[in-house]
């Protein structure tokens, strides 16, 4: 996929052997995301090693600059990375609900509901 | 001597090539290659002794090669013959419309004695052009080549030009020659040890096209003989020298000159040390051996010779054949057929099975490698950095969509994975597939060990469960949502082909 400069790109990360959902959104539409993880308290890093749901990526191929390199969102904590360097917060702005809102808004709510399900 | 080793022919052979490079050559053997093509009787290329320091050599054949017609080389000595290499000669490439444009390699030095191309079309003829007049023609293997050439002067401008039959390329762009920039030239290195017998030295710490001269004896007004550097390293072709006489060389441009390299004295051949195995395939043996001595390797299992060329120095491969079974062990001798004994035999190397580690540390680096490999890729054990889909190697493409086993499996099975119920056979590994229905698949390995690790996604390989627990079963273990088992493969790492359509993950 092209992506322009303007464009940021999200991916549910969620398959293991298929490619992942992803979408470019220009940068206006996460432009209240991008508000919301200024101002987060700290948080410890959780693993995202697993099968299934492993939260969403916002990735800055356009390396725009007022936008982080990546910016990850699972289990109520958000992962920045900036000059390579990673910080976590907690989410308390729900970012990853948003997000999630998003991913239904792109036709991918089966996927989300599928594997966001209880399994037994 | 038992085997030859098999040559290898330089791929890919095109329509009208004028040329063809083999490698695995036994140098003093005599080289046959011959054409075939349905309908028309068979066609002799080249038929003659082919003599070679590093055991590779440019072959010019009696006439150009025809579309699908089939090549075949092999090389004979004393009597024994190697087995046969064939290749299918291919239609003109880029659409047979023009050929691509061949590049002059910059810089080019005043009295320097080659001109270096790149993009050569393999066999394709080369008219060489000097300030726009046309000095050579002549086939050349590509696509990097050197060509050797009279000393270049000052202010001349060369560029290229290539043809196959009737498709030409552009004329490529002019290359200015210049004097050498430095005042100085570095010092060469002569690689020891040299032997009484060797035909060849290899040199080091050479500018690329320098003139490099040998001396032997401290004789300097009369040189011993000169070759061009063919790079910062390069092999220079030498008569026999005596044991005990000391050989240096130096390299110029013109009328600058290097200091000479340090004296290294030649030794007797009958003290060559025996070689050393470095790798052992089915089909091959990487030897690290002396430059132009001969090396000849013997399965010790079956007491008989199975291959047989003139060494390139550290990192020969020499092809052999029959191909070994597991277990099965090689050796190695070096010597110079005309003038030595054999060295003493290597060390006796078996054919053994390449372990499959869990090594996280190779998958799990948090960036590309980590991005762009998924269960697919780490189960097969073979990295290529494009998310790799069951059936995307196969040709045509075996889609495995909707993700149900029965569409997965023959996707799998397509690129090479094999079914299979009880033990892999040879060096290939099992793996297991699961599918959560409608969705995803997912791929666990079984590591030499015995135990199973896996790689979802994106994210890092493990060797637990969605539990956290060791996975001993991948039947039984906790797989999340991918409920259905569809089965176990072998994977045979050289015999599978897996492919993927892009990364996003990273």
């Amino acid at each position: 996929m092209l992506v322009k400069p303007e464009h940021v790109e999200i991916m549910l990360d969620v398959f293991s052997g298929m490619p992942n959902p992803s979408w470019a959104v220009p940068v206006k539409r996460i432009a209240g995301i991008l508000e919301k993880i200024q101002n987060l308290p700290a948080a410890e890093r959780i693993s995202r090693d697993k099968l299934g749901y492993r939260g969403f990526v916002i990735s800055n191929p356009g390396q725009i600059e007022e936008v982080p390199e990546k910016v990850v969102a699972f289990r109520g904590v958000i992962g920045i990375t900036r000059s390579g360097k990673t910080t976590y917060s907690k989410d308390t702005a729900g970012i990853e609900e948003d997000l999630q809102k998003m991913a239904r808004e792109m036709g991918y709510g089966d996927v989300l509901a599928h594997y966001l399900r209880p399994v037994k | 001597m038992g085997v030859l080793s098999k040559l290898d022919i330089l791929k890919p052979l095109y329509k009208c090539g004028g040329g063809i490079y083999v490698s695995q050559v036994f140098s003093g053997a005599n080289v046959r290659i011959t054409a075939d093509k349905a309908g028309s009787p068979q066609v002799k290329l080249f038929d003659d002794i082919v003599t070679t320091d590093h055991g590779g050599a440019w072959l010019y054949i009696s006439q150009p090669l025809v579309e699908s017609s089939l090549v075949t080389a092999v090389q004979e000595f004393n009597g024994d013959v190697s087995p046969p290499e064939t290749v299918t000669v291919s239609p003109i490439p880029y659409n047979q419309e023009y050929l691509e444009t061949p590049v002059v390699i910059p810089p080019l030095y005043a009295c320097g004695t080659i001109i270096p191309f790149d993009r050569i079309v393999n066999g394709a003829t080369t008219d060489v052009f000097v300030t726009g007049v046309k000095k050579a023609t002549l086939p050349l293997p590509g696509p990097r080549v050197n060509l050797w050439w009279s000393p270049l002067v000052k202010g001349d401008e060369i560029s290229a030009r290539q043809r196959l039959c009737k498709t030409q390329s552009s004329l490529s762009t002019k290359v200015p020659v210049q004097s050498y920039p430095k005042k100085s030239l570095p010092k060469p290195v002569i690689t020891p040890p040299v032997y009484n017998c060797s035909t060849a030295i290899q040199v080091t710490s050479l500018v690329t096209g320098a003139l490099v001269t040998v001396y032997v004896d401290g004789d300097y007004t009369h040189p011993y003989t000169t070759a061009p550097a063919t790079g910062e390293s390069a092999i220079i072709p030498i008569k026999p020298v005596n044991p005990g006489a000391v050989i240096t060389v130096d390299q110029r441009f013109c009328k600058l000159v290097s200091p000479k390299a340090k004296n290294v004295t030649v030794l007797k051949a009958a003290k060559l040390p025996a070689p050393v195995i470095t790798a052992v395939a089915p089909d091959y043996v990487t030897v690290d051996g002396i430059l132009s001595a001969e090396l000849r390797v013997v399965n010790v299992t079956t007491g008989k010779d199975i291959g047989a060329r003139t060494c390139s120095g550290a990192g020969t491969v020499v092809n052999i054949s029959p191909s070994l079974k597991l277990g099965e062990k090689v050796v190695a001798y070096q010597f110079f057929s005309e003038c030595s004994k054999e060295s003493p035999p290597s060390t006796e190397v078996p054919y053994e099975c390449p372990p499959i580690l869990f090594d996280p540390k190779k998958w799990n680096d948090g960036g590309m490698i980590q991005g762009c490999n998924n269960c697919y890729n780490y189960a097969c054990d073979i990295r290529t950095d494009n998310f790799a889909q069951p059936g995307k190697g196969a040709s045509p493409p075996v889609y495995p969509w909707p993700c149900q086993c029965s569409k997965v499996k023959p996707a799998a099975e397509a690129d090479g994975l094999v079914p299979c119920k009880e033990k892999c056979p040879g060096c290939s590994h099992k793996v297991a597939l699961v599918m959560d229905p409608g969705f995803d698949f997912h791929w666990y390995r079984q590591d030499s060990d015995g135990t199973w690790s896996h790689k979802p996604g994106c994210s890092a390989a493990r060797n637990t469960d969605e539990s956290d627990h060791p996975i001993s079963n991948p039947e039984t273990c906790d797989r999340g949502a991918y409920t259905d088992f569809c089965g176990y493969f072998c994977v045979d790492k050289t015999k599978v082909n897996i492919k993927g359509g892009g990364c996003k993950c990273w």
